[in-house]
């Protein structure tokens, strides 16, 4: 009996063995303010989600709803003058916290183990530099090779972007390169110290749809190729259903639901994500009336008490205007913050 | 149905200028050749990428700009380049970007108010009276009219700019990608709004936008841009179900679909739009065109009907359509 129950238990330490290593980036409870008129106003407010190894993860949400500096906090990019982590924990392979090393080690971490590529790659890019010293800067700093090497090397990573002729666009500065090209770049400087995880920030947004195609499919394949975690950050329903297999609604700063893909765009269970499908007109459907979600996102001095999303929900009650439902695991993969939800089908179990 | 704004051979060539005495150094070619109709209480929807002139076309039905060449004619009257104040009341335009566009300095009602005065139409009690049936058309409180622009929000914003285009009761409305800026739970608000406003006073659009469902949803016909010409023009239906152009059929299929059980046989489409200073000689989609030929290449092809209603720019649109 005893050997048994011990059974059981390494059995079920090694689920959680299995699962903690399948985990690349762990953020936990994690609460972000930035100084707005002399006080700090929190802005993503307890935020908790697992990046998995290999997976395409995709945070969806409006304009303010906190998925960028979501996004920035895993890179520590916020700026720090405006800008404090008020609690949480951002763990790396279930070792390291992020928010606890130095800024040295911070440079050997960004770029090298996770990068980031940003939606207007004009401003991110520097306009005085050629896109060869720019990609090679990155090598340089993070493996010690020859200025040669690394010039070599940025040919290669270049080409592996499909970038036409990549010994010749090597010396050319931004300005030059049209707007898919410069995101080429961009990724391009991303990719080059083969990171684990890949924080794509609006990718394709600045872009026109046939060069968006070209950009999503070439990180897809590079995705693929490199065993490496995408993190999609975007408002584009179409582009997380497209490349993602799991994804995360946000609104005003806090989750609202987490679920795969398909369970989401067939059931989704939060009323905001109800109503953010609802509302996108779709190629495949005629609608004569888009369905409305009442009313504009609060301004974020304005962000009501309780469930955030209360102000416009049309199921809303007194408990969710008093109290904040927590995200709660309501499947294998699936976490809902929503009273209502969660207490249907707590009543229907 | 009636024609009510008929467009034909449209050209707008914005000259390059260069050196010190700015000579001009080239042309290019932003709206080149452009023919198509808009129909009373109906909506035309323009859809292109970057740099294929569709913005240039609306600024030029307002009067924002004035065309090179080509006939335009509103009503059966032809419509001058440069236009008389009658001319310009009858069509009003909605921007991109509702943060630009408004006056930061002006209040709601004078910003409601100005193109009335400016107009020469009523007194102060009428304008005031029609400023109040204005913003209430557009869901906003009487409250709001002493605000100022930076006090609303985006969706807001819009809603304010197209009460102000919607003052003058034009007939036609030019809506430059007028919900692109705006958040996804918001657009619907926008184009619920256009909807009902077409239903109740017959208003007619020109839709110009890149987001293609938008355009599906709003639009009954669309035609489709590509470095200044038109390639392809429907009915919003045959466009979607069976559009012809190789550049159409890349742009649709380019489109990410909200739907994860979508199957997509996507075309992507190599290299970039040409310049639109050196555009290549023949078909201007033959450097990206996957069935391009010789003939291609050397000839242009014109707008012609392939089927009633459907017109295609392409040498090949026979055997395409099949």
């Amino acid at each position: 009996m005893r050997l048994m129950s011990v059974c059981g238990l390494t059995n079920q330490l090694k689920l959680v063995m299995i699962k903690m290593n399948n985990i690349l980036v762990s953020v936990k409870n994690l609460t972000t303010a930035f100084k707005m008129g002399g006080r700090y106003t929190t802005v993503i407010d307890d935020v908790s989600f697992d990046i998995y190894k290999n997976e395409a993860l995709g945070i969806v949400g409006e304009s303010g709803s906190g998925k960028s500096v979501t996004a920035k906090s895993i890179m520590r990019l916020n700026p720090v003058t405006v800008s404090k982590v008020l609690n949480g924990k951002i763990v790396y392979d279930g070792t390291q916290d992020v928010l606890e090393l130095s800024e040295k080690e911070m440079c050997s971490y960004r770029g090298n183990k996770i990068s980031m590529i940003f939606q207007e790659p004009m401003s991110s890019l520097n306009p005085i530099m050629t896109c060869g010293n720019q990609i090679g800067e990155a090598i340089m700093l993070h493996q010690k090779i020859s200025k040669k090497e690394a010039r070599e090397k940025s040919i290669d990573i270049l080409q592996k972007t499909g970038m036409p002729s990549p010994e010749k666009r090597i010396d050319s500065y931004p300005h030059e390169l049209s707007g898919g090209m410069r995101q080429r770049v961009m990724i391009a400087i991303a990719l080059s110290c083969g990171p684990h995880l890949l924080i794509a920030d609006e990718p394709t947004t600045a872009l026109d749809p046939t060069i968006q195609a070209q950009i999503l499919d070439l990180i897809r394949g590079i995705q693929t190729k490199a065993n490496m975690s995408v993190l999609y950050i975007t408002h584009d329903l179409g582009v997380v259903a497209e490349m993602c297999q799991r994804i995360i609604i946000m609104y005003c700063g806090c989750i609202m639901e987490i679920a795969d893909t398909y369970d989401l765009f067939t059931d989704p269970l939060h009323p905001y994500s109800q109503g953010l499908l609802n509302a996108i007109p779709k190629m495949n459907e005629d609608k004569e009336w888009l369905h409305n979600i009442k009313g504009t996102v609060p301004h974020f001095t304005e962000i009501p008490q309780g469930c955030v999303f209360c102000t416009r929900c049309p199921e809303a009650c007194d408990s969710c205007r008093d109290t904040r439902p927590k995200l709660t695991k309501i499947g294998e993969r699936r976490e809902v913050a929503c009273h209502r939800v969660i207490h249907r089908l707590r009543r229907d179990q | 149905m009636e024609t009510f704004l008929r467009v034909r051979g449209l050209k707008k060539h914005f000259p390059l200028k260069s050196g010190l005495l700015r000579k001009t150094v080239g042309l290019v070619k932003a709206v080149d050749n452009v023919n198509f109709d808009v129909y009373r209480g109906d909506t035309f929807g323009l859809v292109g990428e970057s740099g294929c002139g569709k913005t240039t076309v609306g600024k030029i039905m307002v009067g924002l700009l004035e065309a090179d060449g080509g006939d335009v004619t509103f009503e059966g009257k032809p419509m001058m380049a440069k236009r008389n104040l009658a001319m310009r009341k009858n069509i009003q335009i909605v921007f991109q970007d509702p943060y630009g566009s408004l006056n930061p300095r002006m209040t709601v009602h004078e910003l409601l108010a100005e193109p009335m005065k400016k107009h020469k139409m009523g007194n102060k009690t009428e304008i005031n009276q029609k400023v109040l049936e204005t913003i209430d058309i557009i869901s906003l409180n009487k409250r709001d009219l002493y605000k100022y622009p930076h006090e609303f929000s985006g969706g807001q914003r819009q809603r304010i700019a197209i009460a102000r285009a919607l003052m003058l009761e034009p007939q036609l409305l030019v809506c430059d990608e007028p919900v692109s800026a705006l958040d996804v739970s918001v657009q619907a608000q926008i184009l619920n709004l256009f909807k009902r406003l077409q239903q109740e006073r017959g208003i007619s659009y020109l839709f110009i936008a890149h987001g293609l469902a938008t355009v599906k949803h709003i639009s009954n016909r669309v035609g489709v841009m590509y470095l200044g010409q038109m390639v392809e023009m429907a009915e919003t239906k045959t466009m979607f179900d069976a559009c012809v152009h190789p550049y159409t059929r890349a742009l649709f299929s380019s489109i990410p679909v909200p739907d994860p059980t979508h199957k997509s046989n996507r075309v992507i489409l190599h290299g970039e739009v040409p310049s639109p200073l050196n555009p290549p000689p023949g078909c201007k989609f033959h450097t990206r065109c996957i069935y391009a030929c010789e003939h291609c290449k050397q000839d242009e092809p014109i707008l012609r009907e392939i089927a009633p209603g459907h017109r295609v720019a392409c040498h090949l649109s026979e055997q395409l359509a099949r």
